[in-house]
């Protein structure tokens, strides 16, 4: 005996038509089958309009706020991580492009020969840079001295307090700011 | 959707973690009732429902406010759960474990408090024998009274599948039912002693 649309019938009984409903109960009638999936579907959705909704354990909210506090500072601390490694990989790439554009442009036994003159003159040239300074410090008038120490003094201030600042952001409020 | 709802909707996709809070406040309840229907287990269903939360504050800001927030909520814990249920069908769901698992419970009427015990296995150990996806579906249904489009929405599926898979949901558990009255008869019969 085919059993459908009864089937389907027996779980949308509130979309049913009147005509539909009759047409159902006389073949609930006549089929055990669909009369025994009829009944164990009352009772199964019975249990299930009854049963009641489980509430959240207690203290669930503390519980979430503690792990919310401390999945963040995992987070932070990960961002921080990927935002320094992703700044030192940025250093050494740019290095590495530097070294092999050296390299492309000049020949090797230059370049060496180049740094070693460079390591044999350097402190030649370091008496030649404390001579240079002597002498414009002397030819500099006081007050531009004060001028330019104030001038060194305020950049190295405004430069020290930007990477404070992006210390603290960093640490307190991760790279995207959660 | 509550004027006070959508004002601290607004709030959390700003980053105010107070606004936030109160919401989970506000769906601790039915999003741990999902997870525990899913997985039949206080203590994994509460971790699912912290993650649950996790997850929606770490997404608040992608949230479109024309959805139900409660659906898009459910949607994260279904999809979840549904994951942690096909992690966990490696190792084989005992159903004897979904019948010992008792929810604490407060009450002071012990009777009521054994009688839901009893309702709440008895529908545990029914919808453990779905798979996950039926399952989602119909907790989404008889639960929160979730219309197919929504259930569809949530599960990201068709109204069509949602729909079948509804049928087929239906059909085993009243089949599932019988075959379970089935045996306690048989069992009651065995047991019964011979006059």
């Amino acid at each position: 005996m085919s059993h459908l649309p009864f089937e389907n019938w027996i779980f949308d009984r509130e979309k049913l038509t009147p005509n539909q409903i009759s047409e159902l109960e006389a073949h609930l009638q006549t089929c055990q089958q669909c009369s025994h999936l009829q009944s164990g579907w009352r009772e199964v959705e019975k249990l299930l309009q009854s049963a009641p909704i489980t509430p959240a354990p207690p203290q669930f909210i503390n519980r979430f706020q503690a792990s919310l506090a401390e999945k963040k500072a995992q987070q932070q601390k990960r961002q921080v991580r990927i935002a320094l490694f992703s700044l030192g990989g940025a250093f050494i790439l740019a290095g590495m492009v530097f070294i092999l554009r050296l390299l492309w442009t000049i020949p090797p036994a230059r370049l060496l020969s180049d740094i070693i003159g460079w390591i044999a003159l350097a402190p030649q040239r370091w008496s030649e840079v404390q001579y240079i300074l002597y002498y414009w410090g002397s030819q500099i008038s006081p007050l531009a001295l004060v001028a330019l120490v104030f001038l060194l003094a305020g950049w190295s201030i405004l430069l020290l307090t930007l990477w404070l600042l992006t210390f603290q952001r960093l640490s307190h409020l991760g790279v995207r700011g959660q | 959707m509550i004027n006070h709802e959508m004002d601290m909707l607004i709030r959390a996709q700003n980053g105010d973690e107070e606004a936030f809070t109160s919401l989970v406040l506000q769906y601790q309840n039915p999003v741990y009732h999902l997870c525990y229907r899913m997985l039949g287990n206080a203590q994994e269903a509460e971790d699912a429902a912290q993650e649950t939360f996790w997850r929606a504050y770490q997404a608040i800001r992608r949230y479109d406010r024309n959805r139900s927030f409660a659906t898009w909520l459910l949607s994260i814990a279904a999809h979840y759960c549904i994951d942690q249920q096909r992690k966990k069908r490696i190792t084989t769901l005992d159903i004897e474990d979904w019948m010992e698992e008792v929810i604490p419970d407060h009450t002071p009427e012990p009777e009521k408090q054994i009688r839901e015990n009893e309702e709440r296995q008895s529908i545990q150990s029914l919808l453990s024998t779905l798979n996950p996806q039926d399952r989602a579906a119909v907790i989404l249904r008889y639960w929160y009274e979730c219309s197919e489009e929504e259930i569809s929405q949530a599960l990201q599926l068709t109204v069509s599948a949602v729909k079948s898979r509804l049928h087929r949901a239906r059909l085993r558990l009243a089949q599932q039912y019988q075959s379970q009255q089935y045996a306690l008869t048989e069992r009651i019969h065995d047991e019964s002693p011979a006059f």
